[in-house]
């Protein structure tokens, strides 16, 4: 009786295992290992999307950066009316002057917009030549 | 109750009346813009006529069935319609356009009114013959004939133009002569004085006046392009650009007469 408890207690329950059990564990193995595998992509596809949106700021933003331009204030402007006359003579506020200062400035307009093409106008392009011979 | 009612829809009634008596008003009021939009229109019509027309002798060239000669002659004369009622209105579009423009001579003005109203005419004649042409060849005939008389439509149109663009030039430099004939006196009346020297106002005057006669020189050149124009010679589209080219340089001495003129005023405001 007790050199069959020992032979018990000896027994291989290693090589006892069913091979189907092996396999199984094998399986969760694989499927642990991929799980895993997948985890790492997601978490490095979502570095890759992080990191493409933070360049794309920063490309923007020293785009940005690049287009900007200092504040520039004009400067005096070269035509004499807008430039103030610093020693004006008795007749800086005479009102012919004035007057004529006025429509000179009006003319000067007129001669910006006058349209000297009028291509609108020009002949219709119309086929004059008819005939039924080939 | 009904007294009420009576008055507020006699009111109502009033006023469409009032509105409705302006529209028309409008709509009778026969301007450049509205010549104009008739031309568009009409040369729309015309450009979709040629289409149709060109279908036609393709087909008549290639069948030579009596069918398809039917359809031709219906498309030509269609086409033919169109092309004399867009050379009319073009033509009545160029009058509205000459008489709503300032600076051109009366004299000039009404000589080219009465060449532009009898090419109408000839166009208004021309499209109603249409009508008893009976075969093709009485339509190619006839076609033959706006092609003779196209050459001095092409050249009263841009005698028109030219005149339109001499117009508009003519009006500023005589804006600007009136404003050297003002400067002149004022320059008088500085020298009486003596309070302030007007050499230098002088010479800008000078100066002024001498850009004002280059754009006069100018303008008669422009003048000859056009009126050498003949009806059956050369191209007249090529002569009128030339015409075109000289009425921008006048319009270039026009603005630098007037910018001496700016010059001037500041030299009369600035003191010795």
């Amino acid at each position: 009786m007790a050199e069959s408890k020992e032979e018990v207690i000896s027994q291989d329950f290693e090589a006892q295992i069913p091979e189907e059990e092996e396999k199984r564990g094998r399986g969760q193995e694989i499927k642990e290992r991929i799980k895993n595998i997948k985890k790492k992509y997601v978490f490095l596809g979502f570095g890759v999307v992080l990191f493409l949106v933070i360049a794309l700021i920063i490309i923007n933003s020293s785009l940005k950066f690049g287009e900007f331009k200092p504040p520039t204030f004009p400067s005096p402007t070269p035509s004499p009316f807008e430039e103030e006359i610093l020693n004006p003579s008795a007749y800086a506020t005479d009102s012919a002057v004035l007057e004529i200062e006025n429509r000179i400035k009006g003319i000067n307009q007129e001669l910006e917009n006058t349209d000297l093409k009028e291509t609108g106008l020009n002949p219709p392009v119309l086929d004059i030549k008819v005939n039924f011979e080939e | 109750m009904t007294k009420r009612f009576l008055i507020v829809s006699s009111l109502i009634f009033l006023f469409f009346l009032t509105v409705s008596a302006t529209g028309a008003q409008n709509e009778d009021q026969f301007d450049f813009n509205r010549a104009n939009e008739d031309y568009l229109y009409t040369y729309g019509t015309y450009r979709q006529t040629h289409n149709e027309y060109v279908t036609a002798r393709e087909q008549f060239l290639t069948y030579q069935t009596l069918t398809a000669k039917t359809l031709a002659l219906e498309q030509t004369l269609n086409m033919l319609q169109k092309r004399d009622e867009t050379l009319r209105t073009y033509l009545t579009a160029l009058r509205m356009k000459m008489a709503e423009t300032t600076g051109i001579s009366n004299y000039k003005q009404n000589t080219h009114y009465l060449k532009l109203d009898a090419e109408v005419s000839w166009y208004v004649e021309h499209c109603d013959g249409l009508t008893s042409a009976g075969t093709l060849e009485d339509l190619v005939k006839l076609s033959e004939e706006a092609e003779d008389e196209h050459g001095k439509t092409e050249m009263l149109a841009y005698q028109a133009l030219g005149l339109i663009l001499e117009g508009k030039e003519e009006h500023l430099k005589s804006q600007i002569e009136e404003q050297i004939n003002l400067i002149e006196e004022k320059i008088k009346e500085i020298k009486e004085k003596g309070d302030k020297d007007t050499t230098t106002a002088e010479r800008w005057l000078l100066e002024a006046e001498n850009k004002l006669t280059r754009s006069e020189e100018k303008l008669v050149e422009a003048n000859n392009f056009l009126e050498e124009m003949k009806p059956n010679r050369g191209d007249k589209a090529k002569d009128y650009s030339e015409a075109q080219k000289l009425f921008s340089e006048a319009h270039l001495y026009l603005k630098e007469a007037n910018g001496f003129l700016k010059e001037l005023i500041r030299e009369i405001k600035t003191a010795d």
